[in-house]
C-alpha cells in the first residue's frame, strides 16, 4: 500500500494503544505443522461468506426432505405450467395488470382501472417496498427498517397468501434493496454498506431464492465489490445485470472493467475494454442489460484514485460490446430500459433548481422526450451530508420515491414523496394521470398477458 | 490476533472467546491451508470471522456492544501530538460497523496490505483499498482535529 499519511500514523498509534499490549506467537512452527495436512475443505472466501450468512446449515436429513420437495414443486410447475397461458418472457411487452405498494408498513395491490385497492399484508410488522415478480405470480417486500440489519425480505402471492422469508433478518449488516432476477425464481438482496445514500446500492450483493428453500448466498465475491459503483438502483424491478430471460450471464461493473461473469460465477472477460481505454482512468456501475439481451447499458465515471468524481456519461454497446456510443442526454445514471427495448428513461437535473425530471431517450436515434409532468425538487431529510467518495450521511437525499415503466411499455409510473398519490405518465402524450391511492413506495406494476 | 478481536469487538472477554475458538478452527482446519505463506492473514481471518459472529450473537442477546465513553472518563493517553485522543478513538470505533473496524484492525495492527486483505476478506485488493480510503476519509472527518 501507499506510504502512510501523518493521519493514518496517528490512528495506528491509537488503535495500538487501545488494543492492549502485544503477545507473541510461534507462527513459524505453526507454518511447519501446516504443510503436514492435504483435505481442502473450505476458501477463505467460502468460509468469510458463510459467516456473513448466519442463516442455519441444513442437516443431511433436512436436505434430504428439501430436496424432496423441490423435486415435487418443480414436478407440480411443470404440470400446472403447462396448463396455463403463459406470460411473455422479460423480453418483451406485457399487460398491465394490478399495482403492489405499501402504505403505513402493510403491503396493497391496487386496481389502476378500477380504482380499489385491497391489503394483502398486514400486521404489527413494518412492511414496505413490495416488487412484483416479473412473470407476475409473486410480490417481493421488506419487512423491518430497510435501512437496518433487521431487514428480512418475504415473498408472498398477489393475495397475500403463502407467505416465505427468502431472507431472515440479521443477514445485512445495514440496509438491503431487492430486485427479482429475470426467470422470477431468485431475488438480489444489494446489502449497503454505507448508511442512507441516495437510492442506490454500493455493498455486497447476495442471491435469495424466492422459495425460500435455499438459504441465501454472497455474489460478491467471486462479483467484485467496488464502493461508490452500485450494481442497480432503488428503480430497478428485476435485476438488471442479469441476462434476460435467465441470468446465464451477470455484468459487473468495477474501476477499470466491465466484467462479465457466467451462471457459474466463472469470469468471461472484459467488454469494451479497447473502446473504453480513452477514457481512462475510469469506473463503470449500474451495467444493464436491453430485455432482449441484445445491448447493453452502463454508467462511466471519472476516478481519481479510489474516488468517483463525475459521471462521464451513460454509454450503450452491443452485448458483444461493438458499436459503443453514449447517449448525450445529460442523465443521471438512474435509467431504466423500457420493455420493447426502443428507449431508455432517465432522470435528469433539472437546471431551474435542484430536482429532477424523467427524460425518454430512443436508443436507435438518440432523439430525447423530456416528461414534464415528471418533474420533482429535491428533497432532504435528516442530516444530509456528502463527500467526495459517498455518502457518510445520517439523513436522505432524494428526488423519487421510485419510478418504473409500465409493462406495456406506454408510461411511468412513479411516486414523489411517501405519503401522496403516485402518478402515471403516458410517454407519448406527457398527459399525468393520479392513481387514486396514498402510498408509501414505489409503485411496482405487475405484468399479465397482453390482451 | 487477540488485538486485532479487541477492535472489533470492543470487549476483552469476547477477543478471548475469539481467540480461542479461532484456535481451535485452525487446529482442526491447519491441513486445507494451501499456501503456508498465507497462514497468517488466514489465521486472523478465522479470528476475525469468529469475533464478529460473537458480537453478532451477543448483540442479538442485546448483551453487548462496543461502549460508547462519555467525557470526563478519559484514559490513559499518549502525547496527544502522536496519537488520537483514546476516548475520541473508542468513540469513532464504536460508530463504525464491525467489518470496518476489522479491516482497521487487520490494516494497522496485523500489518496486512491490500493483497493480504483481500485474501482475508475474499474481496478484490482494489475494493479494500476503496473501501479503506472511504473509512479513513470518515475517520480523519471525525477525529482530524481530535
Amino acid at each position: 500500500m501507499h506510504e502512510q499519511s501523518t493521519f493514518e500514523r496517528r490512528l495506528a498509534a491509537g488503535l495500538e494503544e487501545y488494543a492492549g499490549p502485544r503477545r507473541s506467537v510461534d507462527a513459524a512452527a505453526i507454518a511447519r505443522t501446516a504443510t503436514s495436512r492435504v483435505a481442502l475443505r473450505h476458501s477463505i472466501p467460502q468460509r468469510f461468506s458463510a459467516l456473513v450468512a448466519p442463516a442455519p446449515r441444513l442437516e443431511w436429513p433436512a436436505v434430504g426432505i428439501m430436496a424432496l420437495l423441490v423435486l415435487a414443486l418443480a414436478v407440480g410447475a411443470v404440470i400446472v405450467g403447462s396448463q396455463q397461458r403463459r406470460l411473455p418472457a422479460v423480453v418483451e411487452p406485457a399487460g398491465n395488470g394490478l399495482i403492489a405498494y405499501s402504505s403505513g408498513g402493510d403491503i396493497y395491490v391496487g386496481d389502476p382501472v378500477a380504482g380499489t385497492t385491497t391489503a394483502i399484508v398486514t400486521g404489527p410488522a413494518t412492511d414496505s417496498w413490495p416488487i412484483f415478480s416479473p412473470d407476475g405470480t409473486h410480490i417481493a417486500f421488506v419487512r423491518g427498517d430497510p435501512w437496518s440489519d433487521d431487514a428480512s425480505v418475504v415473498v408472498v402471492s398477489p393475495d397475500g397468501s403463502d407467505e416465505v422469508v427468502a431472507m431472515p433478518a440479521g443477514f445485512s449488516e445495514r440496509g438491503i434493496g431487492i430486485a427479482w432476477t429475470p426467470d422470477s425464481a431468485s431475488l438480489v438482496a444489494n446489502l449497503d454498506t454505507a448508511p442512507l445514500t441516495t437510492p442506490s446500492f454500493d455493498g455486497e450483493l447476495a442471491l435469495l431464492d424466492a422459495s425460500g428453500l435455499v438459504e441465501p448466498r454472497l455474489l460478491t465475491p467471486p462479483l467484485p465489490i467496488s464502493p461508490g459503483a452500485p450494481y442497480f438502483n432503488a428503480n430497478s424491478g428485476v435485476a438488471p445485470m442479469f441476462r434476460p430471460p435467465n441470468g446465464d450471464l451477470i455484468l459487473s461493473g468495477d474501476y477499470d472493467a466491465l466484467n462479465v461473469f457466467d451462471a457459474d460465477m466463472r469470469s468471461s472477460g472484459q467488454l469494451a475494454r479497447q473502446a473504453l481505454s480513452g477514457f481512462e482512468p475510469y469506473g463503470v456501475s449500474t451495467p444493464a442489460w436491453s430485455p432482449d439481451g441484445s445491448m447493453i447499458s452502463f454508467s462511466l465515471h471519472r476516478v481519481n484514485g479510489n474516488q468517483w468524481v463525475g459521471l462521464i456519461d451513460v454509454f450503450v454497446m452491443n452485448a458483444d460490446g461493438s458499436s459503443l456510443r453514449p447517449l448525450k442526454g445529460d442523465i443521471s445514471w438512474m435509467l431504466a430500459w423500457s420493455p420493447d427495448g426502443s428507449m431508455i428513461a432517465a432522470q435528469r437535473g433539472r437546471t431551474d433548481r435542484e430536482g429532477a425530471v424523467i427524460v425518454v431517450i430512443d436508443v436507435s436515434s438518440g432523439v430525447v422526450r423530456v416528461l414534464e409532468a415528471t418533474s420533482v425538487e429535491t428533497k432532504v431529510e435528516g442530516d444530509w451530508s456528502l463527500d467526495s467518495g459517498g455518502s457518510s450521511s445520517t439523513g436522505r437525499k432524494w428526488d423519487y420515491e421510485g419510478w418504473s415503466w409500465s409493462p406495456n411499455g406506454r408510461s411511468i409510473v412513479l411516486l414523489e414523496r411517501h405519503g401522496t398519490r403516485p402518478l402515471t405518465v403516458d410517454v407519448e402524450t406527457g398527459l399525468a394521470t393520479q392513481l387514486p391511492w396514498e402510498a408509501d413506495s414505489a409503485p411496482s406494476w405487475q405484468r399479465i398477458t397482453a390482451r | 490476533m487477540r488485538r486485532v478481536c479487541v477492535v472489533i469487538a470492543g470487549d476483552e472477554t469476547i477477543a478471548d472467546d475469539a481467540v480461542a475458538a479461532a484456535w481451535s478452527i485452525a487446529w482442526r482446519k491447519l491441513g486445507s491451508l494451501r499456501d503456508p505463506a498465507r497462514l497468517r492473514p488466514w489465521l486472523v481471518s478465522v479470528a476475525v470471522n469468529e469475533a464478529r459472529q460473537l458480537l453478532r450473537s451477543r448483540r442479538r442477546r442485546s448483551l453487548i456492544e462496543v461502549p460508547v465513553i462519555q467525557v470526563g472518563e478519559q484514559t490513559s493517553g499518549l502525547d496527544p501530538g502522536s496519537t488520537i485522543n483514546s476516548i475520541d478513538l473508542r468513540n469513532a470505533l464504536a460508530r463504525l460497523d464491525p467489518n470496518d473496524r476489522a479491516l482497521l484492525a487487520m490494516r494497522y495492527l496485523a500489518g496486512f496490505d491490500a493483497t493480504e486483505l483481500a485474501y482475508a476478506t475474499g474481496r478484490s485488493p482494489s475494493g479494500m483499498r476503496a473501501r479503506l480510503a472511504r473509512l479513513l476519509r470518515r475517520l480523519e472527518r471525525e477525529l482530524g482535529d481530535a
